[in-house]
């Protein structure tokens, strides 16, 4: 129960999704381009500079005083991954106005923040010194903080085995060891880039009656809207590898790493019910398996990056049952590739794809994310499901044959 | 059945209570595609000690835990697989003192409710499947015990708490959860899965009046159930702490401090509210992103974006717990106790300031309400604790400046604190050698 209109102001594409169910309003601006390594950490800093310090407000703190006198208002960023590149958002999130009592005009207000954060870094100058270097510290500590996390620092090992000389490595948050060397005049250099070729789509979710056109001008203005290709990687032949570190840690973690050669929609479509067969629910061969049968672990799942064809197996297991653990997950996967499931698996496992898919739409965000999807990738809710309903045996078993393992890569005790 | 419309937030509450003493509420979200239900079980962690019948029983740590996983396996299978076959996704969580059984759907309402009425209240258990069970549990608690953050949570908690089986890991020990045996399971079942022990949510969209009478029927055709005759046993436990000072070594990079500050429960409903609410805006006035002491542990590299507290109000226990990942965790306990004597002397607690931060947590409430999962845990939450999450805004409004003042001082009280730090392994070796 939401409509969705796309528009074009100061060209820039805008996504009005329009639905009465929601109490807030979600207004997010999407930034996309190239996957780099010297982009992706002064992005990421970039991004977190530019929700803390925006307008006319002296520090942070006057900015959240402001936010929170208008009903807790919440201005967020966030990076991530998108097929080849590097997608940054900037979302403000703010209650519908008929749950106030008073004329606050709050959407003019927001857009007005957001403009402020879309436009400060360009008055980023000496003074901000302090500002910079403290930001720049409390990413080196984020980062470090992370790697901690032994389930987060194995899944990075893999990546940098696995895809060693291809960008894919870099996660969306930066590289530790770039931050120290970046200056405030990078910052203002990537925001200008972004600013000026980035890809930007505006999206806003919510009850829209009262938004106008002109309550979202001049965000960004362009003289001609930027269309990016979206699109993944192509297949790369494998070479199998294997690696093994050790550490105080009482649970191995197993991560393995698969390319797969899928490349039309139908075939992508494969992958994912594929996946969600091998590993991908609580119905799957992997947990049903691995876990509740043999015991062999707690956490047991696999995911993966349709648009690129990655397919990953994430698993906690105890240190002296890896070598059968890695071996029970090539076998599960050898069943999908043999045929060995049933007709009644198949279906439930799409049916349950579609419930989710309906379920998403009753999130702001999740309706934010699939809609710019489709604008993305120029598709319809019709086209999802024409390509899951020409997903059947056949095709799985031929998709399934073009997953190929690539990285084992193991994190145990010593 | 009584319906309790609430125009503010723009709610509608649905609610009876049947025969059998199972608490029933129906949260109405229209246009919603998903529905979401909750099925829970005033049991957790917590209990282990209980008296049936006059004649005391101490059950295995970790039992909760479980039974909740065990529910899921019937004779005839995994019930997990019976969701997904109607095309629903099911879970369930024990926290410490409760257990809840979910799932949501799009599709086939009535079915999947069944299911999960019908996997809650019928138990079954062999020495066979416990046995099994204790194998992947253990992998759990594994996978907890690398989690720094959770180690150190539960090692402050330990060194807070002296008889309150809070202390205890929800998921209990290997020793522990090896002693389980369907006896064990049956009983724990029997006492605390009573209807009158349980409450049921439903959010989504629904025709009220059918989905109320279909628990309706389910729950008289489940026959005469005795009433409830289990007594828990709780130790006394007093204010002061174990130890006021811990470390833990692991191997990590990072150092990671954590102060607990131990309080007295409230047995008050209405007065345990009222702290939680004062002690949250307190403490944001203090601590929080818009203060000043904030910024300037900030600028000294005394915290980082780590930085996190927060107050804790439950039934059997209350505490405030602040963490921080930091290089020198002495420097940081002692700022915040720096603090803690400054704004003693400070009016720093202050009208305009409130009245901001009720707006932003109205806000943020309100944006809560969009998610059908937080209402129904929410609701679930409050309505245990003796509340109405939908009855929140008008209480937050009633909370005043000297509500703050009559609370934060005196749980700050560093007599009653705990530092806990998590230190990297090799900073051990070279500290012993």
């Amino acid at each position: 129960m939401y409509n969705v209109q796309t528009k074009t102001i100061d060209n820039i594409p805008t996504v009005f999704i329009h639905t009465e169910k929601f109490k807030t309003i979600n207004l997010k601006i999407q930034f996309r381009s190239g996957l780099e390594r010297e982009r992706v950490s002064k992005r990421y800093l970039l991004s977190r500079m530019m929700v803390k310090k925006a307008g006319s407000f002296e520090t942070e703190s006057e900015l959240l005083k402001y936010l929170a006198h208008h009903y807790g208002a919440h201005l967020t960023s966030a990076v991530t991954k998108k097929g080849r590149d590097h997608a940054m958002s900037f979302n403000l999130e703010f209650i519908n106005s008929k749950f106030v009592k008073e004329d606050l005009n709050l959407l003019k207000k927001m857009s007005e923040v957001l403009k402020d954060v879309l436009k400060t870094p360009f008055e980023y100058d000496a003074e901000d010194t302090q500002f910079f270097e403290r930001e720049k510290r409390l990413y080196i500590n984020r980062l470090k903080g992370l790697k901690d996390n032994k389930a987060q620092k194995s899944f990075e090992n893999l990546l940098n085995v696995m895809f060693k000389d291809e960008p894919y490595k870099y996660l969306s948050h930066g590289v530790l060891e770039d931050i120290e060397n970046i200056t405030l005049e990078d910052i203002k250099d990537e925001h200008e880039e972004m600013m000026k070729n980035d890809e930007a789509v505006i999206l806003i979710a919510g009850h829209l009656d009262e938004v106008t056109d002109d309550s979202l001008k001049g965000l960004i203005t362009r003289d001609e809207t930027i269309r990016l290709p979206y699109e993944g990687y192509s297949f790369k032949e494998v070479t199998e590898k294997e690696q093994t570190d050790k550490e105080n840690v009482e649970q191995a973690k197993l991560n393995m790493g698969f390319r797969a050669d899928a490349n039309s929609a139908e075939e992508k479509m494969a992958l994912n019910v594929a996946n969600q067969m091998f590993g991908g629910s609580a119905t799957s061969y992997l947990f049903k398996n691995i876990r509740e049968k043999e015991s062999l672990a707690y956490q047991i799942h696999s995911q993966t990056d349709i648009k690129n064809g990655f397919l990953f197996v994430l698993a906690g297991v105890s240190p002296d049952q890896v070598e059968k653990a890695k071996s029970a997950v090539l076998h599960e996967l050898q069943r999908i590739k043999d045929g060995d499931f049933t007709e009644e698996f198949l279906s439930e496992t799409k049916h349950l794809m579609r419930v989710n898919r309906n379920e998403i739409v009753d999130k702001p965000k999740g309706l934010i994310a699939l809609v710019y999807n489709q604008y993305l990738n120029d598709s319809t809710d019709d086209d999802w499901e024409q390509s899951l309903s020409k997903v059947d045996h056949e095709l799985i078993v031929k998709v399934a044959n073009q997953i190929y393992l690539d990285t084992v890569y193991t994190l145990t005790g010593k | 059945m009584r319906h309790i419309e609430y125009k503010d937030i723009d709610e509608n509450v649905y609610k009876e209570t049947l025969d059998n003493g199972l608490e029933v509420f129906i949260i109405q979200k229209s246009g919603y595609n998903k529905k979401f239900v909750t099925y829970t079980s005033k049991y957790g962690s917590i209990d282990n000690h209980f008296k049936v019948d006059g004649k005391e029983h101490r059950v295995p740590d970790g039992i909760a835990h479980f039974l909740e996983h065990k529910m899921f396996e019937k004779e005839d299978g995994d019930v997990f697989d019976l969701f997904a076959k109607g095309g629903a996704n099911a879970n369930a969580f024990t926290s410490y003192d409760r257990t809840s059984y979910l799932f949501s759907t799009t599709e086939d309402f009535y079915k999947n409710l069944t299911l999960l009425m019908d996997m809650v209240e019928k138990p079954y258990f062999t020495e066979e499947t416990v046995a099994r069970e204790i194998g992947i549990i253990n992998e759990e608690i594994k996978m907890y015990q690398d989690n720094p953050g959770y180690r150190l949570y539960f090692d402050t908690i330990g060194q807070m708490y002296d008889e309150l089986p809070v202390k205890i890991d929800i998921a209990g020990t290997l020793p522990s959860i090896s002693e389980i045996t369907k006896d064990h399971l049956y009983l724990c079942h029997d006492k605390f899965y009573h209807p009158s022990n349980m409450v049921l949510i439903m959010v989504g969209d629904f025709n009220v009046e059918e989905a109320m009478k279909f628990v309706k029927d389910h729950q008289d055709g489940r026959g005469k159930i005795k009433p409830l005759d289990v007594e828990r046993i709780l130790p006394d436990e007093k204010r002061n702490v174990v130890k006021p000072e811990h470390s833990l070594y692991l191997d990590v990079a990072e150092t990671k401090v954590m102060l607990g500050f131990k309080n007295e429960k409230i047995d008050s409903d209405k007065e345990r509210l009222t702290r939680d609410l004062a002690m949250m805006f307190g403490l944001d006035m203090v601590f929080g992103e818009q203060s000043d002491y904030y910024y300037q542990m900030l600028e000294d590299g005394i915290i980082d974006d780590s930085f996190n507290f927060a107050h804790n109000e439950e039934k059997d226990f209350a505490h405030i717990l602040m963490t921080t990942q930091t290089d020198d965790p002495g420097k940081f306990t002692q700022t915040i106790l720096d603090i803690i004597e400054d704004i003693k002397n400070k009016d720093i607690f202050e009208e305009d300031k409130l009245i901001n931060q009720k707006r932003e947590v109205l806000g943020d409430y309100l944006s809560s309400l969009n998610s059908p999962e937080y209402i129904a845990n929410q609701y679930t939450k409050y309505h245990l604790d003796g509340y109405d999450l939908y009855q929140l805004p008008e209480i937050i409004e009633q909370i005043t400046v000297e509500d703050i003042k009559k609370y934060i001082f005196d749980a700050l009280n560093p007599e009653y604190m705990v530092e806990c730090v998590l230190q990297p392994e090799d900073e051990k070796v070279s500290t012993d050698g």
